[in-house]
């Protein structure tokens, strides 16, 4: 075997390939979910109960926020380590090598996005009352 | 040939040498007008969908300038209230549907195999069917003039508006019907998109070495999976009501108008990313080639591409904010609709550094390009500030929203796409374009442009509302006359750019292979273009193969080897390399479909069953459904006569490579076909499931007083049925795999079976509930959600049907019919689905 043919060989499985979708992923579910509490649980009267003195529609948006915030957070952690553990580019790296850097550094930039917008798509409960609104 | 022997002792083929005229035998179509209708190929679909949305353009434009001479002057009787109102719902539904998408697809359908090194596209006949869909469903739409009835809702044809009630003709049944099969054509586009990005890359084109165009084409063919699917199904609950008599939008009934706004904007507004990614996309891809430098941030841009793709479905309630919905619901999308800035902003960013650095070279395509940026920041700008709702209210169904979004669509996407057609045109019509006719181009487009739009913001912030006819003499007239004259320099640029491409492709300079002196590989190939593009398989060793590579066929020595064998054999058939996702390395070696006439007979047949559903007319429209379904069977019956029968030269070729030979059918292609299939289907489900809780949640007792809870035996039998059935499926590709034909033919007849025995089950419990699809919004929307789930085990039932006759006449199965594993996936799927819609039509009703 030549050593041409040595560097182009790739692992076949590869764990965190895919884990660039996982920030996008979270965040949608996070989006649906807040929305779907944001605007039934006006409806269904969650908005007038308490915890501990709080609203408890906001509570949930909150604890939603920081449960989803922390997966996206774990999974930027998880691509920088992986992105660091793996050499910069050398001259016997080969193309499955470099993909994964590849991989590893757009779902570190992805998570790391994502966990920004999750936060601040979830900014409006500290400033908006639950219910309010036009024609509300 | 001893396998493990090592690779320079091996013959490179089992044929020495095949000359150029005996390759391109097996890819050159018939000659005439029957070659012309059974081509499948990529290059004359690609051209005729790009020619066919051009000329859609071109009707879209003008009805755009009717109305500017219309609003040219104050109280002008030019148009009629009527006539406006049809126009601007034509123009609209022209410019969102039959233009910019179908372009898209077609500069895709084009550029995008050889780009990726390929020689086709995965399933060619679906291209073939995707754009005959697009053409009959824009026939269908257009034929609302001659039956004197045209559509006059809008483009997003709200309800009660588009409802029997105030659109009691057909037009608005052209409009949705007709629109419906375009759509179709569209998700079957982007099937070959992701299957072809995935499958069908060069060797050693893995992930980071992916054109930036390709990324781009890739989010936008999955966000049409996603968008499109929805707004069939609530057009096709739309056309219900009008037809059929249910309730799903139907107040007086239990439903809800809002939930048709939901449904359009959860597709209209990624609608707008899907037309604005490929188009940045092409940007990324002109950039570095004309600033003579490479792409600065290429992994940034790329996931800049796939977060815009994803933030795009966190809007959509940003075109209701005055639906009155609460407040913090409605902050939710402002903060998303900001947030997308960030992802446009690194892309902007990266093209400023690239182009800082590069050396620019001022040509038409460049000229587009940096229209582009100055056009599109503006737009982006007002989109933010309609992002925000008090500012939203105040200007709501204003010009300036018409502004907005012009500045948008028509910089986010035309100038991109005016710039993809003056960079790939060369290569495609063999000519260049004159230089100078395509900076004359340019400027008349831009400043038309900015004429006509640039002073609708001021008129819509004064006031005028959109989609009104006419308008008082109130300060508003100097605007509306600028922008009417605007319109005319903008529509004489147009003209322009048609006489330089009529005179160009005839009178041209002839173009060079890579006239631009560009990165990518579809420039490595001859100009004209031979039908397959590459005979000799390139390998790619960097993300600018040709600006990078000395030799674009020289890998690793295997596939040197391969590359070097699959120039000459299999040559009696269109073959294609496929390779692995992730890094692209060669997996198998599969038969791309010859032309055929049956994309074009099922396309036809589905026109005109949509013509006699329009009218009423049962009978016809069924015998139309059998003929679809037919020629939907007949192209994709195996394609025996076009492949080697030898399998001896199939076995020497796979021995010489390690490599194997799939000359019936592909597995890895196949099953990226069936995961997207099963993806469309998972989201008219969840569309349906959506619609259930949101009417559920709008009435305090459900079902409805008056009506039982459905009874939940038999339905738990059926399910179970089903749930044997996929089991049995398993048992068929495990039996495949083990290459017992015996085993799986029989696994498979018993699948089928109780699928039949399922569906008749659900059918006599549906037959006994008591009430109807048309006796209120509850009974609309359960049956809609059974019949949908009905339709999904009857498609498995066909598919598993279909494989079994075949399996049973072939003499080797488990070495052909690699289908059974990839329709044991889609009966997983219906199993996985039968207990959802379960648990949402039986159980809920119980607990919720």
């Amino acid at each position: 075997m030549t050593a041409t043919s040595k560097t182009e060989t790739a692992p076949k499985v590869d764990r965190f390939a895919l884990l660039f979708v996982a920030g996008p992923a979270v965040w949608f579910a996070h989006f649906v979910l807040i929305y779907v509490l944001a605007d039934f649980g006006c409806q269904a009267g969650i908005a007038q109960s308490r915890i501990a003195g709080q609203d408890t529609l906001k509570v949930l948006i909150m604890l939603a926020t920081i449960v989803m915030a922390l997966l996206t957070a774990a999974a930027a952690f998880v691509s920088l380590r992986q992105w660091r553990r793996n050499k910069p580019d050398q001259p016997d790296n080969g193309r499955a090598e470099k993909r994964k850097r590849f991989t590893e550094l757009i779902s570190f930039v992805s998570n790391l996005l994502f966990t920004v917008v999750i936060v601040v798509t979830a900014l409006p409960v500290f400033f908006l009352s639950s219910c309010g609104g036009i024609g509300v | 040939m001893d396998p493990s022997s090592p690779p320079e002792t091996r013959p490179v083929a089992p044929v020495p040498y095949v000359s150029d005229a005996e390759f391109d035998r097996a890819w050159n179509d018939p000659p005439g007008i029957w070659g012309w209708l059974t081509t499948v190929q990529n290059g004359p679909i690609g051209k005729r969908f790009i020619v066919t949305a051009f000329l859609f353009f071109i009707l879209g434009g003008l009805s755009a300038l009717l109305m500017r001479i219309q609003l040219a002057s104050p109280e002008n009787a030019f148009l009629d209230p009527e006539t406006y109102n049809r126009l601007f719902t034509m123009h609209g539904s022209t410019m969102m549907f039959l233009f910019t998408i179908p372009l898209i697809e077609g500069i895709a359908t084009l550029v995008l195999p050889q780009m990726l090194g390929s020689r086709e596209l995965p399933f060619p006949r679906l291209t073939a069917f995707a754009y005959w869909a697009f053409l009959f469903g824009g026939l269908i739409f257009y034929a609302s003039f001659l039956f004197g009835d045209v559509p006059d809702a809008g483009w997003f044809a709200y309800v009660p508006l588009s409802g029997s009630e105030y659109s009691p003709g057909v037009g608005m049944d052209f409009w949705l019907l007709g629109l419906g099969v375009a759509e179709i054509g569209a998700i079957a586009g982007s099937f070959e998109i992701i299957a072809a990005i995935f499958k069908m890359r060069a060797m050693g084109m893995s992930l980071n070495r992916i054109p930036i165009f390709a990324w781009a084409l890739l989010v936008m063919a999955f966000m049409m999976i996603f968008a499109f699917t929805p707004l069939i199904v609530g057009s096709l609950l739309l056309e219900l009501d009008r037809k059929l008599g249910t309730a799903f939008y139907d107040v007086s009934r239990g439903g809800d108008p809002l939930l048709w706004q939901h449904i359009f904007w959860i597709f209209g507004h990624p609608d707008v990313y899907i037309q604005f990614i490929p188009a940045v996309g092409m940007v990324s891809t002109i950039v570095p080639v004309f600033a003579r430098r490479k792409l600065i941030g290429y992994p940034f841009v790329v996931i800049s591409m796939v977060a815009t793709g994803f933030l795009s479905f966190g809007l959509w309630v940003h075109h209701m904010f005055a639906t009155g919905l609460p407040e913090l619901s409605l902050s939710f999308f402002t903060a998303a609709s900001m947030l997308i800035a960030i992802p446009s902003g690194v892309q902007v960013f990266a093209w400023i550094a690239t182009i800082w650095h590069g050396r620019p070279v001022w040509k038409t395509p460049f000229l587009f390009v940096i229209g582009f940026f100055f056009i599109f920041v503006l737009g982006g700008l007002t989109g933010v500030m309609v992002a925000v709702v008090p500012f939203d209210l105040q200007v709501h169904d204003s010009y300036f929203v018409v502004a907005h979004f012009h500045y948008v669509l028509i910089g986010g996407m035309l100038f991109p796409v005016f710039a993809g057609i003056y960079y790939w045109g060369p290569k495609f019509i063999g000519r260049m374009f004159d230089e100078r006719l395509g900076k004359l181009n340019f400027w008349l487009v831009f400043i038309g442009f900015n004429v006509t739009f640039f002073p609708m913001h001021i008129s819509g912030l004064l006031g005028m509302p959109r989609r009104v006819y006419t308008y008082l003499d109130s300060g508003l007239a100097p605007y509306n006359l600028v922008s009417t004259i605007g319109a005319f320099i903008l529509a004489t640029g147009i003209l322009v750019m048609i006489i330089n491409y009529v005179w160009s492709s005839r009178r041209g300079e002839i173009a060079p292979a890579n006239p631009w002196n560009a990165d990518t590989l579809e420039w490595a190939t001859s100009t004209p273009m031979r039908q397959m593009g590459f005979r000799k398989l390139p390998i790619v060793k960097s993300l600018h193969p040709i600006w990078d590579q000395d030799d674009l066929h020289q890998g690793s020595e295997a596939e040197t080897r391969l590359a070097e064998g699959m120039a000459h054999w299999p040559y009696k058939w269109r073959s294609q390399l496929v390779t692995s996702t992730l890094d692209a390395e060669p997996e198998e070696i599969i038969h791309v479909a010859n032309y055929s006439i049956w994309p074009l007979v099922t396309a036809a047949a589905s026109m005109i069953l949509s013509f006699f559903l329009i009218f009423d007319l049962l009978m016809p429209a069924l015998v139309c459904l059998v003929i679809t379904v037919i020629g939907m069977l007949a192209w994709h019956r195996k394609d025996y006569a076009a492949v080697t029968r030898d399998t001896l030269e199939d076995e020497q070729f796979e021995a010489m490579h390690g490599i194997p030979v799939h000359a019936t059918g592909s597995r890895g292609v196949a099953r990226w076909g069936m995961i997207l299939s099963i993806m469309v289907y998972a989201t008219a489900l969840f569309v349906l499931i959506f619609s259930y809780l949101f009417l559920r949640l709008n009435v305090p007792e459900w079902p409805p007083e008056g009506i039982a809870p459905p009874p939940l035996l038999l339905g738990a039998v059926s399910h179970m049925l089903l749930i044997a059935g996929a089991g049995a499926m398993y048992w068929a590709a495990r039996s495949l795999h083990r290459d017992q034909p015996a085993p799986m033919k029989g696994a498979m007849a018993v699948a089928v079976a109780l699928g039949v025995a399922y569906m008749g089950a659900i059918v006599f419990d549906f037959s006994r509930m008591g009430f109807a699809h048309d006796t209120n919004a509850y009974g609309s929307v359960f049956f809609m959600l059974g019949w949908m789930q009905l339709f999904i085990a009857l498609t498995a039932v066909l598919m598993s049907g279909v494989t079994l006759y075949w399996a049973w006449r072939d003499a080797n199965p488990t070495r052909t019919q690699w289908s059974v594993e990839h329709i044991a996936l889609f009966w997983y799927f219906a199993a996985a689905s039968g207990v959802l819609t379960y648990i949402v039509l039986y159980i809920l009703p119980y607990v919720f």
